[in-house]
């Protein structure tokens, strides 16, 4: 409930300083208001306020009035005229504005004739306060509140700045997921797609898992996965319980050696596009075992599109059956496989069987029915 | 910014005699605010004394009009013989 604010200060004086010492001023309303929906402010009756010795609101006892503010409708204003001890006008009358706050008000600030609040009032253009293009419930007080996250700064000069402040820093342009090497569910992040980009090793050597709830897809940008160090167990594994997953993007590690495995949960095809082999003298890429490095032998179907590179199955348990490996061959697909053919479908596929170093391998390439 | 001292020290006639035991009335163009903050009343008319020779005696001070609010008030002075005879009348002044 809005209430009448005590009113100070003032220091009423001439051009030589000598003070309006036992003075008074007289305020009039602009105009009949309301305040609080249920009172009535008469215009038509003045009010009076002495000044002390020192040409100040005499602060015993207070001296309060109803701010300008509070007041509806908006615009409202005093004329205030001062007159000396025996009646005489010195000052006014001046149309000035007395606001809720502070509290209480020093009308010493006051610029003659200048109300302080372009409230709508006095000739000038009304403003109106919106949010989101609707009216706001109060048109005459706009107090900006920072929620979570977020900061407001009045900068003094009638601009506020507002900025976010999140929880926790977020290097350059790394989504920041509170569950990086969780599950993202879709109930944490509504989404479909995943994106991750890395330009400063963010992920580095640890193991991240991203899951997604139902389809969707998660992308590896055109940055990649960079700054894995060699020699080093490196596992990306995309999990979804339906649909396919799907690796888009490059993969730039200069050295992805052996132990780096890309996965995806059994039962679910993977798509692995757009790979980038490592540049010249690096080790040479290994995705172990296509779906599962270590596990058991994949029974659905991947794709490797015409703009993939290579697969490069180096295991040291063998597959058991190719057969098995529903791949959808297309152009520069290359496999290297330490396994024999165990069915006379897959050994159409497969060269002869090559011999380096005393290990039988087996050759397909793409251009071979 | 600070108030200094009121700018003029002597005053004459239009013979040049000094304006021996006269007096100077001086107040502002208009309502202004004050840097206190304070309120500078237009309706208050400041007196300042001469002596024998027609100078101000004390040392009265003023505000910089530059300090004030609006900034387009200016100090309006009138200067009177002993006998209170006007010399000059409302003579714009900004400091």
């Amino acid at each position: 409930m809005a209430t009448k604010n005590q009113i100070t200060g003032g220091g009423f004086q001439d051009a030589l300083g000598n003070v309006l010492a036992g003075g008074y001023l007289v305020f009039e309303l602009s105009q009949d208001a309301q305040v609080n929906g249920t009172t009535q402010i008469a215009a038509g009756y003045t009010v009076r306020i002495n000044l002390d010795s020192s040409g100040n609101v005499a602060t015993s006892p207070a001296q309060s009035i109803w701010p300008n503010d509070v007041l509806s409708p908006n615009g409202t204003f005093y004329l205030v005229s001062a007159y000396s001890a025996i009646g005489q006008l010195v000052w006014g009358p001046n149309a000035q504005q007395v606001l809720s706050s502070p509290s209480p008000y020093n009308i010493g600030v006051w610029v003659p004739s200048s109300v302080n609040l372009g409230l709508g009032g006095g000739g000038g253009a009304s403003i109106l306060l919106q949010t989101n293009g609707a009216a706001n419930g109060s048109q005459i007080k706009l107090n900006l509140v920072s929620g979570a996250n977020i900061q407001l700064t009045d900068n003094g000069t009638g601009s506020v700045t507002i900025r976010t402040t999140p929880a926790t820093s977020v290097a350059n342009n790394v989504p920041s997921f509170s569950n990086t090497t969780g599950t993202l569910q879709d109930s944490g992040i509504d989404i479909l797609d995943v994106v991750l980009r890395s330009t400063n090793n963010q992920f580095g050597n640890t193991i991240q898992t991203f899951g997604l709830s139902g389809s969707g897809e998660v992308q590896i940008s055109n940055n990649g996965i960079t700054g894995i160090a060699p020699g080093l167990a490196t596992t990306f594994t995309i999990s979804t319980t339906s649909g396919a997953a799907t690796f888009i993007g490059g993969i730039s590690a200069t050295d992805m050696n052996m132990s780096n495995t890309f996965n995806h949960s059994p039962g679910s095809p993977a798509n692995i596009l757009y790979w980038a082999l490592p540049p010249s003298g690096a080790n040479v890429v290994s995705f172990g075992r296509p779906y599962q490095g270590g596990g058991a032998d994949p029974t659905s179907t991947g794709l490797f599109n015409n703009s993939g590179g290579m697969l490069l199955v180096d295991d040291n348990a063998p597959l058991t059956s190719f057969s098995s490996v529903g791949i959808t061959w297309n152009a520069k697909d290359v496999l290297i496989a330490q396994a024999a053919p165990t069915s006379s479908a897959t050994a159409s596929n497969l060269s002869t069987p090559v011999v380096i170093g005393g290990t039988t391998y087996y050759v397909r390439l793409s251009s071979t029915p | 910014m600070a108030r200094v001292a009121f700018p003029i020290t002597t005053f004459q006639d239009a013979e040049g005699n000094p304006l021996s035991f006269g007096y100077v009335l001086l107040s502002i163009s208009t309502d202004v605010n004050t840097p206190d903050p304070a309120q500078l009343c237009e309706g208050m008319t400041s007196k300042i004394t001469l002596d024998t020779n027609g100078v101000v005696v004390g040392s009265p001070t003023v505000w910089p009009n530059a300090s004030l609010s609006p900034s387009n008030a200016v100090y309006l002075y009138s200067t009177y013989r002993q006998n209170g005879q006007e010399v000059a009348y409302n003579i714009p002044l900004t400091v």
